[in-house]
């Protein structure tokens, strides 16, 4: 009985998967970027020539954050960086000592690579949230920092991004030690449907268990509170109701995805 | 009613590891993991598989037990 992993089988076969799927991913990373990039720079050449109504929609909020945005990012990478390898050489070294018939280290290289997949996927919806507010704010920002400051941003941005998808994929192929069955890569275009079928009565089970429990926190709890809130903001703050129509509409959106799935079943 | 199981030990009979009797019977290695610690109550295509391959019944491997509610109940209504 061997209950050490036989890591070079298992590596080679997540390598071979990664191969198949990469390239059609890296393509289409690359043309997101293309089409994003143009709608980017020509949506900012319209801004410039309008920039007094923009500014009048988006309120005195970013006006106060502009001129800070990009070092928040700046900031915000090296807190991601750090936590992200500290985390990864913690995996690591939980891997190569791991007896999988002890339950007590399964559990505790199991959470570290759950809190990797928290800290990657934080990384990669900060640094959209950041870059889009970066986005908004650069007309302000342009007058207030400096160029090297936005270029180092810049490249801080794409860092994070490429570093957030690079570990989900680095993550993923280490829990294949825990589950070898599961030879699927996060290249993939059908990865998530090719992961559920993979999955045993088991651990769909805990997916769907999962899922409501989370459907449940959102749809009684946030989405009311959120909507209700912002409804109220954008009386009192003059933010418009836009934000909370947005809030509203995924509410309603999100029951009603639920209750359509109900019927059909 | 709670399910107890004598997994472990029929695993260990048989010489293989989770991941090993996962294989055998097309569950994961986290599966068997579940099962063995009662956190999971298999179903009746898993549970018949693995006393298949345990070349033993299922009434051996798992067995229903009372919980102390109903106990009491009992004593209380007898």
């Amino acid at each position: 009985m061997d209950n050490k992993f036989s890591e070079n089988e298992i590596q080679k076969n997540a390598k071979k998967e990664d191969k198949k799927h990469i390239l059609p991913f890296v393509l289409l990373m690359i043309v997101s970027f293309v089409i994003g990039g143009c709608i980017g720079y020509f949506g900012f050449k319209w801004v410039n020539g309008n920039i007094d109504n923009i500014y009048e929609q988006l309120g005195e909020f970013y006006v106060l954050i502009a001129p800070y945005i990009r070092l928040v990012l700046i900031a915000f990478m090296v807190i991601y960086v750090m936590l992200q390898i500290t985390n990864y050489r913690k995996c690591k070294k939980e891997m190569m000592n791991l007896d999988l018939e002890n339950e007590e280290d399964v559990e505790k290289f199991g959470k570290k690579l759950s809190n990797g997949m928290i800290i990657s996927n934080t990384g990669f919806m900060g640094v959209i949230l950041l870059g889009g507010t970066g986005f908004y704010c650069m007309p302000k920002t342009l007058e207030n920092t400096s160029e090297i400051v936005f270029f180092i941003a810049w490249f801080c941005y794409f860092i994070i991004l490429i570093m957030a998808i690079a570990f989900q994929n680095i993550i993923f192929n280490m829990s294949k030690q825990l589950n070898p069955e599961k030879n699927v890569s996060t290249y993939d275009m059908k990865f998530q449907k090719k992961l559920i079928e993979n999955c045993d009565e088991a651990e769909k089970y805990n997916i769907y268990k999962q899922s409501y429990r989370s459907f449940s926190l959102m749809n009684h709890k946030v989405y009311p509170v959120v909507t209700f809130a912002l409804m109220i903001i954008g009386m009192l703050f003059e933010i418009g109701m836009l934000p909370f129509i947005i809030s509203a509409m995924f509410w309603i959106i999100s029951q009603a995805a639920y209750f359509t799935e109900a019927k059909n079943k | 009613m709670g399910l107890e199981n004598h997994l472990k030990e029929y695993r260990a009979r048989l010489g293989v590891n989770q991941q090993e009797l996962g294989s055998m019977v097309g569950a994961s290695r986290q599966t068997i993991s579940l099962i063995e610690r009662g956190d999971y109550s298999p179903s009746v295509t898993l549970a018949l598989k693995i006393a298949s391959v345990c070349k033993a019944t299922v009434e051996d491997i798992f067995i229903l037990t009372e919980d102390e509610e109903n106990k009491k109940e009992e004593k209380d209504n007898g």
